[in-house]
C-alpha cells in the first residue's frame, strides 16, 4: 500500500509537472524556440498568487487566475521585447538572449522580493481523506486533491481551446506546419503572442499550485523550468498528450525513488531519463520527428 | 603571413604586460608594492577563465554546438587532481596531467549526444550532464560532499612550492596559467588553419554537405569535444590547486553559463576574442562589487545587469565583439 | 586503378521506406565505369531519396548497393566519397560563409590526410597538401569558369554561380561517380548549354555520371541512356529516343487522358 500511496502523492506534483511541461512544449511546437525563461514565468505566477493572497487577501482561486494572468502576460512582453527582434537572427543569438532573460528576471525578484523562501499562507482547510481498502489506508489530502482538480480542469480547457476554437487549432496546424500557416492566411505573429499567453497561464497556475504544495522563492524557476523541459522531451517535444503523461510519470517516479532509494539523487532523474531519451529515441513518448530535408 | 606575425605581435605584447604587472614588484624599483595582490589574484583568474573560454571555442565555436555544461570538464579536472594528490599522495604534475586525460576521456561519452542531437536539443543535454556531474560530486564520499576538498596541495618547481615563488605566492601561478593560456591559442590557431579546422568549419556550416564531401562528421564532433574537455581540466586543476580547494560550485551550471557568454561575447572562432570575453567578464563584475561596496549598495549589481548585457549584447552584436567568419587563408 | 570493374555502380532491389511510405521500392539499376544516365520521372517519384540513399546520406531499408565491386550498403557517407563517390543537392548545399576557394578546400577532404599533429606541428605533409589544394582549387574554378570569384563567400554568389561552384566542389573529390542532382534546375538555356558543354567535357574525361534532371535539353543532349522513375519504381529504361515514345512513361508524365492526345500528335509529325 506504501507504494500506491506514493503514486498518489506523486501525482500532484507530477500534475504541476505536466502543467510547466505543456508550456514549454508548446513554445518550441510553434514557434520553434526553447524558451529558457519559461521557468521566470512560472516563477512570477508563484509570487503574484503569493501576494493575492497574502496581502490582498483574495480567495486562492481568484489569486489563481490573477496569477496565470499575470504570467501570460509576462511571457507576451518577454515574447515582445526579446525574441520578436530576433525572429531572424541565427539561432544562438535568440538563445543567449533568453538566458540573459532569464537570468536578469531572476535576479531581478531577488532584489525586489528578496532571496527568501516562503510558503503560501494557509488557504483551505487541511483536510485528509482516508480511504480504507481491506487493512491498509491510503490518504489523500485536500491540497493534492485541490491541485489535481485544477490541473485536470486546465487540461481540459486546453484540449476544448485547441480542438474547437478558431486559434487553437490555427495553433494545431502550426504546431505541424509553421511556414504553411503564415502563407494561409493566419496573422503569425497574433498566432505566437496567443502561444506565448498559453504557455504564460500554465506556468502561471503551475506556479501557484507549486506555492502551496511546498514553497516559493524567486530561484525556483531555474530548476522547475528546466525540469519541465526535460518532461516536455521525454513526452516528446510539440506534443502535448505526451507532455502530459510523461509529468505524471516523472512525479510518480521521482516520488518513489526519494521513497526507496534516496532522496539525493531525486533531480536528477529527470535529467538522467531526458539524456536517455534523447539519445535513444529522440522523439520521445509522442513527438514530432524533426527530419531534416535533404 | 601579415595577420599571423601581428597575432603573434600581440601575444608577445599581451605576455610582456601580464609579466610586468606580475614581476613589478619584484624588481623594487618603489619602496612599496605597486601592483596589489587582489589584481595579482583577478589577473590570474581571467587567465585560467581565458583557457576554459578558448577550450570551449572548439566546441561553441569551431563546430558551433552551443554547450552548457562545459564546466563539468573544469570541475573533472579539478577533482581529479585534487583526489589524486590528497588521497593517492601523487605529486602535481602527473596529476595535472591526469586531470586534462581523464576529463578528455570523459568528453567522449559526453560529446555523444552531440552526434545524434544538434542545437537547442544539445544545449539542454549538456546543461543537463552538467546537473548530473554536480550531483555526482555533491553526494560521493570520495568528492567531499558539499564542502569539497580543502587542503590541495601547491604545484611545485623542482624543490620550490608556487605559493613560496614570489611575494604574493601568485606569481608562479600567473606565469604557468598564462604559459596554459598561450599553448592553447597556439594550439588553435594551428588547428584552425589546418585539414583538422577545414572538417570543422564544414561541420558548422553544413553537416550533411560535409559528410558527402568525406568529412567523417561524428569522429570530428568527438574530437572537438575531447580537445576541449582536455584543456578545461588542466585549467580546472590548476585553479583548484591555486584555490588549494575543489568544491562543487566549480562545476555548476552558473560557471557554465559563464564560460559560455565569455565565448559569445568575445566572438566565436576568435582568439583573442576568448580572452576578451574571460577579461571581461571576470573583471567587470569585480569592479561592481568594489562599487557596491563604495556606494553601499545593499545589493550586487552585476547579478542584475548581466542578464541586461546579454540581451542587448545579442540585440547590438549577435557575433560578439571580435567574432569574424572563418577565413582558411593566412 | 580503378578502372577494371566491368560494372562501376549496381543496387540490388534497393528499397527505402518513411514508416508506410516506399520511396524507393526494389530498384535494381547498374551503372558502367564512364557511362551517362539520366533519371527522370515525375516530382516525388523518389529521385532525390534514391540519390540519397546510394550517397550514404540515408540509410537504405533494404538492399543492397555495390560501388567498385565493394558492398558499400552500410559504408557511410564519407567513406562512399573517399571511395570516389561525389554528388551535389537538388538544394544547393555549399558552405555558405565560405569563400568558393575554400569550399573546394573542403571538397578535397577525402584527397588530403593531414591530421591532428600535422596541423600543430605544420609538418612538410601539411604544406603539401596546402599547396596541392590551392593548386586544384585553381585549376577548377578556372574549368567551372569561377576563378575571379574565388574569395567571394558562397552564399554571396549568384543562383548560376552556385549551381557551377557545386559542381566543382563534387569534382574536388576526385570522383570516378558523379551523381547530379537536378544541376540545371533555374537556369535559362543559354546557361543549360554551358553546363552541357562542361557535362561533356567531363565525360570525356572518364567520368561516370548520374543524373537527376528535369530539363529535357540537357537529359537528351548528354545521357546514354534513361531510366525513368515514377512512385519509387523502374517504369522504363533504355536509350533516350526508346523512353521518350514509352507509353507508360508518356502517361506517368501526363495521366492516362493525354497519352492518347500525345500519341496523335506524335503520328502527325
Amino acid at each position: 500500500m506504501l507504494l500506491v500511496q506514493e503514486i498518489l502523492n506523486g501525482l500532484a506534483l507530477g500534475g504541476i509537472y505536466s502543467l510547466i511541461a505543456i508550456g514549454w512544449t508548446v513554445v518550441f511546437g510553434i514557434v520553434g524556440l526553447i524558451n529558457w525563461t519559461h521557468g521566470e514565468v512560472f516563477m512570477i505566477g508563484a509570487f503574484v498568487g503569493y501576494f493575492l493572497v497574502s496581502i490582498f487577501k483574495l480567495h486562492l482561486l481568484v489569486a489563481l487566475v490573477g496569477a496565470m494572468a499575470a504570467s501570460a502576460l509576462t511571457a507576451c512582453c518577454i515574447n515582445r521585447a526579446a525574441y520578436r527582434p530576433l525572429r531572424t537572427s541565427p539561432r544562438l543569438a535568440s538563445f543567449i538572449t533568453a538566458l540573459g532573460a532569464s537570468i536578469f528576471l531572476r535576479y531581478l525578484a531577488a532584489l525586489v522580493w528578496e532571496p527568501r523562501s516562503r510558503g503560501y499562507p494557509p488557504t483551505m482547510n487541511l483536510d485528509v481523506l482516508v480511504l480504507r481498502l481491506g487493512h491498509s489506508t491510503l490518504t489523500i489530502n485536500t491540497v493534492q486533491l485541490f491541485i489535481l482538480t485544477v490541473t485536470l480542469v486546465i487540461m481540459i480547457f486546453l484540449q476544448w481551446f485547441l480542438t474547437r476554437s478558431m486559434m487553437g487549432k490555427a495553433m494545431l496546424a502550426a504546431s505541424q506546419d509553421f511556414e504553411m500557416i503564415g502563407l494561409m492566411g493566419v496573422n503569425v505573429e497574433r498566432l505566437i503572442t496567443l502561444t506565448f499567453a498559453v504557455s504564460g497561464l500554465l506556468g502561471g497556475a503551475a506556479g501557484v499550485l507549486v506555492g502551496i504544495l511546498y514553497a516559493i522563492d524567486p530561484m525556483m524557476g531555474s530548476m522547475a523550468g528546466l525540469k519541465g523541459w526535460a518532461v516536455a522531451v521525454i513526452g516528446g517535444v510539440g506534443s502535448i498528450s505526451g507532455a502530459m503523461i510523461a509529468g505524471l510519470a516523472l512525479g510518480i517516479a521521482e516520488n518513489l525513488a526519494s521513497a526507496y532509494i534516496s532522496s539525493g539523487y531525486r533531480d536528477v532523474i529527470a535529467f538522467l531519463v531526458m539524456i536517455l531519451v534523447l539519445v535513444i529515441k529522440p522523439t520521445g513518448l509522442r513527438g514530432f520527428k524533426f527530419e531534416e530535408k535533404v | 603571413m601579415t595577420s599571423v606575425l601581428t597575432g603573434y605581435k600581440s601575444a608577445a605584447l599581451f605576455a610582456a604586460v601580464v609579466l610586468f604587472l606580475t614581476f613589478f614588484d619584484s624588481l623594487r624599483l618603489t619602496a612599496d608594492p605597486v601592483v596589489p595582490p587582489f589584481l595579482k589574484h583577478i589577473l590570474l583568474v581571467c587567465l585560467i577563465y581565458s583557457t576554459a573560454a578558448l577550450s570551449l571555442n572548439f566546441v561553441s565555436g569551431y563546430i558551433g554546438q552551443v554547450s552548457l555544461g562545459h564546466a563539468a570538464f573544469f570541475g573533472l579536472g579539478a577533482y581529479v587532481s585534487a583526489i589524486l594528490t590528497l588521497v593517492w599522495g601523487i605529486s602535481y604534475w602527473p596529476a595535472f596531467l591526469c586531470a586534462g586525460l581523464v576529463a578528455a576521456l570523459v568528453g567522449i561519452p559526453l560529446g555523444a549526444p552531440a552526434l545524434r542531437v544538434r542545437g537547442p536539443f544539445l544545449v539542454v543535454v549538456t546543461y543537463g550532464c552538467g546537473e548530473v556531474f554536480k550531483y555526482i560530486a555533491l553526494n560521493l564520499d570520495i568528492t567531499g560532499g558539499p564542502a569539497g576538498l580543502p587542503g590541495l596541495v601547491s604545484p611545485a618547481l623542482g624543490k620550490a612550492n608556487f605559493t613560496d615563488l614570489g611575494p604574493t605566492g601568485k606569481e608562479a601561478f600567473i606565469v604557468a596559467a598564462l604559459a596554459l593560456a598561450l599553448l592553447l591559442a597556439f594550439f588553435t590557431h594551428r588547428i584552425g588553419q589546418s585539414r583538422v579546422g577545414h572538417a570543422f568549419a564544414a561541420i558548422r556550416e553544413d553537416e550533411i554537405a560535409a559528410a558527402a564531401m568525406g568529412v567523417n562528421v561524428a569522429y570530428y564532433k568527438l574530437l572537438a569535444f575531447v580537445i576541449a574537455a582536455f584543456f578545461a581540466g588542466l585549467a580546472g586543476s590548476l585553479f583548484a590547486h591555486y584555490l588549494s580547494f575543489v568544491s562543487p560550485d566549480m562545476l555548476s551550471s552558473s560557471e557554465s553559463i559563464a564560460m559560455l557568454t565569455m565565448v559569445v561575447v568575445g566572438g566565436p572562432r576568435s582568439i583573442p576574442g576568448a580572452f576578451l570575453g574571460a577579461f571581461l567578464l571576470t573583471i567587470i563584475p569585480e569592479l561592481l562589487r568594489a562599487f557596491k561596496d563604495v556606494v553601499g549598495l545593499p545589493f550586487d549589481p552585476w547579478l542584475v545587469l548581466f542578464g541586461l548585457v546579454l540581451i542587448i549584447m545579442m540585440r547590438l552584436r549577435p557575433r560578439g565583439i571580435l567574432g569574424a567568419d572563418t577565413v582558411f587563408h593566412r | 586503378m580503378k578502372g577494371l570493374c566491368r560494372v562501376l555502380l549496381r543496387t540490388e532491389q534497393l528499397t527505402k521506406s518513411f514508416g508506410g511510405l516506399m520511396a524507393v521500392n526494389a530498384i535494381d539499376f547498374s551503372l558502367a565505369p564512364g557511362e551517362v544516365v539520366s533519371i527522370i520521372g515525375p516530382n516525388g517519384s523518389g529521385k532525390t531519396t534514391f540519390f540519397n540513399v546510394l550517397s550514404g546520406i540515408l540509410p537504405a531499408t533494404g538492399g543492397k548497393i555495390f560501388f567498385q565491386d565493394r558492398d558499400v550498403t552500410l559504408h557511410p557517407a564519407h567513406r562512399r566519397t573517399a571511395l570516389g563517390m561525389a554528388r551535389t543537392f537538388q538544394n544547393i548545399r555549399l558552405f555558405p560563409n565560405l569563400t568558393a576557394r575554400d569550399n573546394l578546400i573542403v571538397g578535397r577532404f577525402s584527397r588530403t590526410r593531414s591530421g591532428l599533429w600535422d596541423g600543430v606541428l605544420r609538418s612538410p605533409r601539411l604544406h603539401r597538401e596546402e599547396r596541392e589544394n590551392e593548386s586544384r582549387a585553381g585549376e577548377l574554378l578556372h574549368f567551372v569558369g569561377l576563378h575571379p570569384q574565388k574569395d567571394i563567400a558562397a552564399k554571396n554568389l549568384p543562383y548560376g554561380a552556385q549551381r557551377r561552384l557545386e559542381l566543382a566542389r563534387a569534382l574536388a573529390c576526385e570522383p570516378v561517380l558523379l551523381l547530379l542532382d537536378e544541376p540545371a534546375a533555374g537556369m535559362n538555356p543559354k546557361e543549360v548549354d554551358e553546363l552541357l558543354a562542361l557535362i561533356a567535357r567531363l565525360k570525356g574525361q572518364g567520368l561516370a555520371i548520374l543524373l537527376i534532371e528535369h530539363q529535357m535539353r540537357l537529359v537528351m543532349g548528354i545521357a546514354e541512356r534513361i531510366v525513368v522513375f515514377d512512385h519509387g519504381v523502374k517504369i522504363a529504361e533504355g536509350k533516350p529516343e526508346a523512353v521518350r515514345q514509352d507509353a507508360k512513361v508518356i502517361e506517368a508524365y501526363l495521366g492516362a487522358e493525354e497519352h492518347s492526345f500525345v500519341r496523335r500528335k506524335a503520328n502527325q509529325r
